[in-house]
């Protein structure tokens, strides 16, 4: 087994594909010559030429609308927004173009297109580099998203996106990329070399979309969570000791439901965690869902642990960001009710 | 520059020339200071950056601090400029204080932004500076509503953007140029051309040789200048003030520079310029340019150049001592800052008259009573001026207040949202139609960063008193992309105010809330109730609070949150299990966002039973924010699994039958009801 960075993982993924299928394409801003700002895609020019992996121009509406058209007629177009909170200027290609083809063709045409962006805070990025609009994309019906939370799931996940015949949103969260990151911001992450949760299996291994993944079974309550979350929410329960389920989604869409439920009938109480602001995040139809589905089952109301209802602020990021604190508090808030 | 003279030059490249010195003294002495202040600055700004003290990141303006300079030497405190990510030397420039931007840099309550923005949303209202921005491109069309609202006002103010090469190839740009050029704006667009976006040349990624040429497909002078020649900068950007001051219109000033250093300070990229390109740029160094001509001109006194120095430095030593001993903010001015206070409004009730008109002959008459009553609302959109816009809500709008006032739009959505923006920010109240609202996806970026961070971003000060109204919902057969509901992504976003009336009496009271409200609204008229029967309407002026729910119907067996559209349908259902002795609660949120949660959860707790029922999809709709709400907050009240009705899990379908699977019907409202009761 190898070790490997979450970034590694997806420029592993990027030439595992591209390797295989020539219909799959990359570009971006400064993916080509440079290998993207997060260097996601290092070193795919020189191996793969510049007609497969190239530079844009700042154009995010251009970038998203000619991925759709070369997705329509044959290709397999893997782009790059350099950060989710620029993809606004292109949101009208992913919503009324990418995710409606398929349907308004009556499945004539259809939108085999990845776009990946970097998500999440932490990085002192203020309001226009730190966001994460997971629920913006888990609303529009075409559209899937997938958020991974290691390097094998990063890679193997994005395998999947790329073979699937429609449009994927694949979040990436920045703080993850090099390493487990817990929400301990005070500490040193520790590289995803240094980590068990670091192996990737060299090869071609796809994860299915639409499965969840336990990553620590427990029997007192149910945390759901993705991403970056997934990791402080396991910090949560070490800290706390209380003996948690927690389950990390790894698609928001389509949503391994059968998991969720099973698990909170069996726990009886649910706690969910993401960074995205409260109000119509993605929390609030895993929390419906949740109600709709193990209401008999539920000894205390579900309760979701999130970003505030505020942009994000540069100068009060750690309090803004739902740390272990804030999680472990929840945690044991849901056990006492 | 005459309107047609569009072909761009070069400036002149000769190292140490610095064209012209022919200006006054303090003029030269002025360009030379703020160039090296702004050097100082950023040089100062580096080390900081390096000691972990000011975060994030930061971009260097090294290297192109002629242009600031230059440019915002023939501006006036209240003439507007707008920047962009590299943005400290055009705030210097105008004027800003270094302690004030330090302390910005360094997250401090007494910054700028109250240590709520930082360097890239560095800003100061007090002179008309809106800021550096985030999002490339953006700067421009808030600019071109900062421009119209001098224009609106008669005022002879004018407005800069500033932006990159890279600028030049977003969507936006090429809007807010025809945008600028069709409605004469006084505004100027200067292009500080460093030849790189990050780490891609503008050769490889730009359409032209030079982005001035791009003016003349908008028959906007253009021209091409030495940006490392504050002199030059400051006699071309002298001109074509004075054409925009007398009502000429927009020029576009393309400014060859070079930046010195990484795109950013946090940047730790391979170097993808040559060498020897480098080199010669760094030896053009714009203050060594201008040193060589006051030298060779004895302009400035040696002396007085020395003091010149040592003056920033002790401004620099003050300023960085500010930053440090400044206090951090707390969390507790968050909510403030991002929601300006709403009015409290007394509503006449709809009961008080009997005088019936329809949905949208409400909404006219708000837009009519209230453009009578404050000059500084003004509406444009999609032929909303003399057509009265296709559904006729602006009807005769126009002839009562004129071209000025009532704006026909060219097809840009993002820049006409961009426009109300940065029009709201200068002061005036925009209520800008989006003529299907499903067109909003193209303005979601002014929207999300612009429109409702601006007032976090600055520090909770700005009012951005803004209306997005427009059309949502099917129910006309117009299909997939003209039929969608999309008030749940809205609501997702903090600093937006979510109104979506169900009546003509909450459609005309609730829009004159919106107009007065400081917030950026956006304000959903469901199409089916353009379709639906005319209801009483007061005559008079009358607005009703946001924020605060309607009970449309009482009742004890169940509670029906229901918003637009569903209102009719929840009512009619309501009436229909009355008959099997089901009561029936219909409880309609008016505003989405704030949520009346009170209102609901009363109800809830009266009735232990709660439906939701909205138009859009299901999922991730507001439906499952409301039973998250519910779940949280009467957990112990709940007798049964909330049921949330939305749309079908597709897009809307032309058929008319399967339009009408997908919009949830009547009868879906009483299969829910009673499966909650059963
Ligand atoms: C909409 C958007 N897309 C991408 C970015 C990321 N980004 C920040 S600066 C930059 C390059 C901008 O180049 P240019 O406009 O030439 O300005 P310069 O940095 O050279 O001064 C990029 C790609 C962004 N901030 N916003
Ligand atoms: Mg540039």
């Amino acid at each position: 087994m190898a070790r490997m960075t979450m970034i590694e993982a997806i420029q592993n993924a990027h030439d595992l594909a591209m390797e295989r299928d020539r219909t799959v394409v990359a570009f971006g801003q400064d993916v080509g010559f440079f290998g993207g700002v997060f260097r996601c895609t290092a070193g795919l020019q020189k191996k793969y030429g510049k007609e497969r992996c190239f530079d844009t121009p700042i154009s995010e509406l251009g970038i998203i609308g000619a991925a759709v058209g070369m997705a329509a007629y044959g290709l397999k177009p893997c782009v790059e927004i350099q950060f989710a909170d620029y993809m606004y200027p292109a949101y009208d290609q992913i919503v009324s173009e990418a995710a409606r083809l398929r349907y308004r063709s009556a499945g004539e045409f259809t939108c085999p297109l990845v776009v990946r962006m970097p998500t999440g805070g932490g990085i002192y990025g203020g309001q226009t580099h730190s966001q994460s609009p997971e629920a913006l994309f888990a609303h529009v019906t075409g559209l899937k998203t997938v958020v991974p939370s290691t390097p094998a799931d990063a890679r193997g996940l994005l395998l999947s996106s790329i073979e699937d015949p429609d449009p994927v949103i694949f979040l990436e969260p920045k703080r993850l990329y090099n390493g487990p990151f817990d929400g301990h911001h005070d500490r040193p992450v520790v590289s995803w070399k240094k980590h068990d949760l670091g192996e990737v299996e060299p090869g071609y291994h796809p994860v299915p979309l639409g499965k969840a993944a336990i990553r620590r079974p427990g029997s007192a309550l149910t945390v759901l969570a993705y991403g970056t979350m997934v990791h402080v929410a396991l910090a949560a329960a070490e800290e706390t000791g209380v003996d948690a389920e927690v389950i990390d989604l790894r698609t928001l869409l389509p949503l391994d439901l059968d998991t969720i439920v099973e698990s909170v009938r069996k726990t009886g109480r649910c706690v969910i965690v993401h960074e995205a602001t409260l109000t119509c995040g993605y929390g609030a139809e895993l929390a419906a869902l949740v109600q709709k589905n193990c209401f008999y089952s539920l000894e205390a109301p579900v309760v979701r642990v999130t970003g505030w209802d505020t942009p994000y602020p540069h100068a009060q990021e750690w309090d803004y960001f739902p740390g272990p604190t804030r999680v472990g508090r929840a945690m044991t808030q849901v056990l006492e009710s | 520059m005459t309107k047609q003279a569009t072909t761009a030059r070069r400036g002149s490249r000769t190292a140490g020339r610095a064209s012209n010195m022919k200006l006054d003294r303090p003029q030269i002495e002025t360009l030379y200071a703020t160039m090296r202040r702004i050097r100082a600055f950023e040089e100062r700004t580096t080390e900081l950056f390096h000691q972990g003290i000011v975060k994030g990141t930061a971009h260097s303006y090294i290297g192109e601090e002629a242009i600031a300079a230059g440019v915002c030497a023939n501006l006036r405190p209240d003439d507007f400029i707008a920047s962009y990510h590299r943005g400290h030397g055009h705030c210097i420039a105008k004027g800003a204080k270094l302690d004030r931007m330090m302390a910005e840099l360094m997250g401090r309550e007494t910054g700028y932004c109250r240590g709520l923005g930082g360097s890239m949303h560095i800003a100061d209202m007090d002179l008309n500076i809106l800021g550096a921005n985030g999002i490339v491109g953006a700067a421009m069309p808030l600019s071109t509503g900062a421009a119209l609202a001098s224009k609106l006002r008669s005022g002879d103010q004018v407005t800069v953007a500033f932006f990159g090469d890279g600028a030049s190839n977003q969507g936006v740009f090429h809007e807010s140029m025809n945008l600028a050029s069709v409605w004469k704006l006084p505004m100027l667009f200067v292009c500080e051309n460093n030849q790189y976006a990050l780490t891609t040349s503008y050769r490889n990624s730009t359409s032209v040789a030079q982005i001035a040429t791009r003016a003349a497909g908008y028959e906007v002078p253009g021209v091409t200048i030495d940006g490392n020649d504050a002199v030059e900068v400051f006699l071309v950007v002298r001109e074509a003030v004075e054409r925009a001051r007398r009502g000429e219109g927009p020029t576009l000033i393309e400014c060859m520079t070079y930046r010195w250093g990484q795109h950013s300070m946090r940047a730790n990229l391979p170097e993808p310029r040559p060498k020897d390109e480098y080199e010669a740029w760094i030896a053009r160094d714009p203050i060594v340019v201008m040193e060589a001509a006051i030298d060779r001109d004895k302009a400035v006194p040696k002396k007085r150049m020395k003091e010149i120095g040592e003056e920033i430095e002790t401004d620099l030593d003050a300023a960085v001592d500010f930053g440090q001993k400044s206090a951090e903010p707390t969390p507790e001015i968050l909510p403030e800052a991002v929601y300006a206070p709403h009015a409290k409004w007394e509503e006449p009730g709809a009961a008080s008259t009997k005088r019936e008109i329809s949905f949208v002959e409400a909404l006219n008459e708000a837009l009519h009573q209230e453009m009578g009553r404050d000059d500084s609302v003004f509406m444009m959109g999609e032929d909303v001026g003399a057509t009265g816009g296709i559904f006729q809500v602006s009807k005769g709008l126009m002839d009562k207040y004129g071209r000025e006032r009532v704006r026909d739009t060219p097809i840009s959505e993002a820049t006409f949202v961009g426009c109300g923006v940065g029009a709201a920010i200068a002061g005036m109240r925009p209520v800008v139609e989006i003529q299907i609202f499903d067109f909003v996806a193209l303005t979601m970026d002014m929207l999300v960063n612009q429109a409702a961070k601006f007032r976090f971003m600055l520090g909770g000060k700005p009012t951005v008193p803004l209306v997005i109204r427009g059309p949502q919902g099917g129910g006309i057969r117009l299909a997939a992309q003209h039929s969608q509901s999309l008030e749940a992504w809205f609501a997702h976003v903090p600093g937006l105010v979510v109104v979506a009336p169900s009546t003509p009496y909450d459609a005309k009271g609730l829009l004159v809330a919106a107009i007065r409200d400081d917030n950026p609204v956006i304000f959903l008229e469901q199409k089916l109730l353009y379709l639906g029967q005319p209801g009483p309407v007061p005559e008079e002026l009358y607005a009703i609070p946001l924020g605060k729910a309607d009970v449309k119907r009482e009742g004890k067996d169940v509670t029906v949150v229901a918003t637009s559209s569903m209102v009719p349908r929840a009512l009619a259902a309501a009436g229909l299990l009355e008959r099997e002795g089901i009561s029936v609660e219909v409880v309609d949120p008016r505003t989405i966002h704030p949520l009346d949660e009170e209102t609901i959860l009363a109800s809830v707790k009266k009735t232990n039973r709660l439906v939701i029922a909205h138009e859009a999809w299901r999922r991730g709709g507001i439906g499952a924010e409301i039973a998250s709400i519910v779940m949280e907050k009467a957990f112990d009240w709940l007798d049964a699994p909330i049921a949330r009705v939305g749309a079908t899990d597709n897009p809307m379908p032309y058929n008319d039958a399967l339009e009408r699977h997908t919009i949830p019907s009547q009868e879906r409202i009483v299969e829910a009801i009673r499966g909650v009761l059963g």
